[in-house]
C-alpha cells in the first residue's frame, strides 16, 4: 500500500481514504488498546479517541518513519490518557506496599497463545499493566515511563519486576492448569 | 536479573494480536472528523472576528452619523426659539400678500405706496382687487400649514396697533374667525396692521371715516381673541415638540477597548485534590526507596488580559442609559512547569530495531516544575449588557458608573490542568466551561474631544460560572481588572 498517497488523501479530508487507513490499521491498534484496558468496550473508545487524534494530527507526520509505528505511538499515549483520565484506572494505579508482589528471577518461554497472554496481561493490576507493556513490549525505558506516568524511574523498575513476577507465575499456574486438563484457571 | 527472552517472547506474540472493531467506531471516528473539520473553520471564522467587528462598528457608525445630522438640521426648524428666525423671511412676505386686498380695494393711491416697498410687488402687479384677494385667501390656506409658535406671534403680535373696521378688513377677519391656527390669526392682524399704517398715510383726506380710526379697546379685544387662539395650537407645538425630543434619543455608535489583568481566583480547592495530591506523595514514598522529593506545583499568577469590541448606547433619560456590545475578550495565567513530556519509542514498531528511539510529542504534557513559564491563553466573545448613571451634571468632566452583566463563550484556549495522580500537566478543552456568566462594574470619565465623545475610568469583572468543570480543580473563577475606554463619535 502507498501510505504517501494515503496520508495526502487523507490530509485532502477524502472519507473514502480515511476509512482506508482506518481499516487497515484498526484490527492491529485495536489489539494495542486492548493490552492497556480492561474491557473491550474501553478497548474501542481508546481506539476511537486514537484514530480521531491521528486524523486531527496527520499533517504532523514528516513521512520520515513508519506510518504504523506514528499510529501505535499515538494509540499508546492515547491509552496512558485515557488511563489518567478515568478514576476506576487512576485508583489502581495507586500502589501501596500492601499489594506489592515478590520479586522472582525466573524465565519461562512464552508457550501460550497470544489471546491467552494477552488475557493474562489484562488481569495485571493497571499500574503493572501500563508499567509492563510500556516496557517489555512497546520498549519505553523505564526513564521515560517514569515521564510518562510521573512517577520516579526506580518507582517503574521496581514495578515492573514485580509485574514480570507475577505474570510468570499466572503463566506457570495456566500452563499447569492445561496440561492437568483444566479448561481455564482465573489467576 | 531476569533475561531479554522473556520480553522477545512476550513482544512477539503480542504483534500478532488482532480484533476487528466494532462498525460504531468507526461511524464516530467519521462523525468527529467531519465536527473537526467544520470547527476548524469556525476557528477560521474567529480569526476574522476581531475585524469584522470592528468593521461592523465603523459601519453602524457611519450609518448613525449619516442618520443624525439630518435630525440635528431640521431640529432649528420646529424648535420655537428658532422657528421665529427661520421662517421670518416667509412670515414677512405673508402680510405683504395679505396687505394687497385692502389697498387695492380702498384707494388708487396706494397702488404708489405698495410699488414703494418690494415686498408688496407681486400684490401691486395683480391685476384686480378681487384675483388679488383670491391669492390672498390662497395664500392664507397655504400658510395654515406651515405652523408658527407663540413667538413668532408675538414678535409680530407687538406691532398689532390699529385693525381695519371696515368690509374688506370684516372679511380679512372673518378669515382670521375661521383660520383656528395662530399663523393666520397673526399674518392677518399683521396685515391689518399694515393696512393700518398705510391708510394712516390717507387719513388726512379721510378724516371723516371714524370707524377707520384707531380703536384701543377693539384692537386690545382682536389681539387678546388671537393670542387665546393662539395658546392652544402653541401648547400643541411644544407637546409635539416634547415628543420628538423624547424620541431623539437615538441609539449611539462606538467602540469599547480596555487592558488590564486577569487572574483566577480559585474560592474553594475541594478535599478530593488535597487527598489525590497526598495519595500521591503516598504513593511516591509507598513506591521508591528514596526520600519523598518534593513536588512543585506552580501557583496560578495573574497576567495580562484585553478587551476590544463594538459599543451601542441607548440613552434612557438624561442621566440613565443603557449599553449593549459584543466584545473579544483575552485572559491569561502564567504557570510554572517542568519540561515537557517526550515519548521516546523504538522507530518501526519498537520490533524490527529496538535500540532506535524515535521522539513523539503527540499530546502536550509537561511534569511539575519551575523550569519554565507557560501562559495559559483564554479567548473569550462577550455579549455585555450594562445600564449607566450619570454622577454629576457637568457637562466638561461628567462622571458615569456604570454596572451590569455579560455573556461569555469560550473560543479557544490553550490552558494547561495539573493532573494530581500523574503530576503532569495536561491540555484539555472538555474540562473547561464554554459558557460563561459575568458581572461587571465600571467608573468612567467624560471627555468630550472635538466632536467624539471618550469616557476612560477603571473597570472590573468577575465570572459568576467556574472556569473549570472539574471540582477536583477547584472553583476557579476569572477576575479582570483594567481601564475602560469607550469612543462615541459624532457627539460632543
Amino acid at each position: 500500500m502507498d501510505y504517501h498517497q494515503l496520508v495526502k488523501d487523507c490530509l485532502r479530508g477524502d472519507p473514502a481514504a480515511q476509512k482506508l487507513l482506518y481499516e487497515h490499521f484498526a484490527g492491529t491498534m485495536l489489539g494495542v488498546c486492548y493490552r492497556y484496558t480492561k474491557s473491550m468496550v474501553d478497548a474501542e473508545d481508546v481506539l476511537q479517541e486514537g484514530f480521531i487524534m491521528v486524523f486531527k494530527n496527520l499533517h504532523q507526520f514528516s513521512f520520515t518513519g513508519e506510518l504504523g509505528g506514528w499510529i501505535r505511538r499515538i494509540m499508546i499515549n492515547t491509552a496512558i490518557n485515557y488511563l489518567k483520565r478515568h478514576s476506576r484506572y487512576q485508583t489502581d494505579l495507586l500502589f501501596t506496599e500492601g499489594n506489592l508482589h515478590p520479586v522472582s528471577d525466573d524465565d519461562p518461554e512464552v508457550s501460550l497463545s497470544t489471546k491467552e497472554l494477552a488475557e493474562l496481561i489484562r488481569q495485571l493490576p493497571p499500574g503493572y499493566q501500563a508499567i509492563f507493556n510500556l516496557h517489555a513490549i512497546e520498549g519505553y525505558s523505564h526513564v521515560e515511563i517514569g515521564k510518562i506516568l510521573g512517577i520516579k524511574e526506580g518507582t517503574s523498575r521496581s514495578q515492573y519486576a514485580r509485574a514480570r513476577s507475577l505474570l510468570i507465575s499466572w503463566i506457570y499456574r495456566y500452563s499447569a492448569s492445561n496440561q492437568n486438563e483444566t479448561t481455564y484457571v482465573r489467576p | 536479573m531476569y533475561d531479554p527472552k522473556f520480553e522477545k517472547g512476550v513482544r512477539q506474540k503480542m504483534e500478532g494480536l488482532e480484533f476487528t472493531p466494532s462498525q460504531s467506531v468507526w461511524a464516530n471516528i467519521q462523525k468527529a472528523v467531519a465536527g473537526q473539520r467544520r470547527r476548524r473553520g469556525g476557528l477560521f471564522f474567529w480569526r476574522f472576528a476581531l475585524p469584522a467587528v470592528l468593521l461592523a462598528g465603523l459601519t453602524s457608525v457611519a450609518y448613525f452619523a449619516a442618520t443624525r445630522r439630518p435630525a440635528t438640521i431640521a431640529r432649528p426648524s420646529v424648535s420655537p426659539a428658532t422657528t421665529a428666525g427661520a421662517e421670518s423671511p416667509k412670515v414677512s412676505a405673508a402680510p405683504a400678500a395679505v396687505t394687497a386686498p385692502p389697498v387695492a380695494a380702498t384707494a388708487t393711491q396706494s397702488t404708489a405706496t405698495t410699488t414703494q416697498r418690494p415686498a408688496t410687488a407681486p400684490a401691486a402687479a395683480a391685476p384686480s382687487g378681487t384675483s388679488v384677494h383670491e391669492a390672498t385667501q390662497d395664500r392664507a390656506v397655504a400658510n395654515d400649514h406651515s405652523r408658527t409658535t407663540l413667538a413668532s406671534h408675538r414678535a409680530k403680535g407687538d406691532r398689532n396697533t390699529a385693525i381695519h373696521p371696515s368690509g374688506e378688513a370684516d372679511g380679512s377677519l372673518n378669515l382670521v374667525a375661521s383660520a383656528k391656527d395662530a399663523t393666520t390669526n397673526t399674518r392677518t392682524t399683521t396685515s391689518a396692521t399694515t393696512t393700518g399704517t398705510t391708510d394712516a398715510g390717507t387719513t388726512d383726506a379721510n378724516a371723516a371715516i371714524a370707524p377707520y380710526l384707531y380703536q384701543p379697546a377693539l384692537a386690545d379685544q382682536r389681539s387678546s381673541a388671537a393670542i387665546k387662539a393662539a395658546v392652544p395650537s402653541a401648547k400643541k407645538s411644544i407637546i409635539s415638540l416634547r415628543r420628538l425630543d423624547k424620541a431623539k434619543r437615538p441609539w449611539e455608535a462606538g467602540f469599547a477597548a480596555g487592558g488590564g489583568v486577569s487572574r483566577l481566583n480559585r474560592l474553594n480547592i475541594s478535599t478530593t485534590t488535597q487527598d489525590q495530591s497526598l495519595s500521591a506523595n503516598l504513593y511516591n514514598i509507598a513506591t521508591t526507596n528514596a526520600a519523598p522529593s518534593k513536588t512543585y506545583v506552580s501557583d496560578i499568577r495573574p497576567d495580562a488580559s484585553f478587551t476590544a469590541g463594538i459599543y451601542l448606547q441607548k440613552p434612557l433619560s438624561r442621566r440613565w442609559s443603557v449599553n449593549l456590545g459584543m466584545n473579544l475578550h483575552y485572559y491569561s495565567t502564567r504557570i510554572t512547569i517542568g519540561q515537557q513530556v517526550n515519548t521516546y519509542v523504538p522507530a518501526a514498531a519498537s520490533l524490527i530495531a529496538p535500540n532506535v528511539s524515535q521522539a513523539a510529542q503527540t499530546s502536550t504534557a509537561f511534569i511539575a516544575g519551575d523550569r519554565q513559564v507557560f501562559t495559559n491563553h483564554y479567548y473569550f466573545l462577550e455579549l455585555p449588557v450594562n445600564v449607566q448613571y450619570q454622577l454629576n451634571k457637568s457637562h466638561l468632566l461628567p462622571l458615569f458608573v456604570e454596572g451590569g452583566v455579560s455573556l461569555s463563550r469560550l473560543m479557544g484556549s490553550d490552558a494547561l490542568f495539573y493532573n494530581a495522580h500523574s503530576g503532569v500537566y495536561y491540555k484539555d478543552p472538555s474540562v473547561l466551561e464554554k459558557t460563561q456568566f459575568n458581572v461587571s462594574s465600571a467608573l468612567m470619565v467624560g471627555l468630550p474631544f472635538h466632536g467624539i465623545r471618550i469616557m476612560a475610568g477603571p473597570q472590573v469583572e468577575y465570572g459568576l460560572t467556574p472556569l473549570v468543570n472539574n471540582h477536583s480543580q477547584g472553583d476557579q473563577h476569572f477576575f479582570y481588572g483594567g481601564l475602560r475606554i469607550v469612543v462615541i463619535p459624532g457627539r460632543k
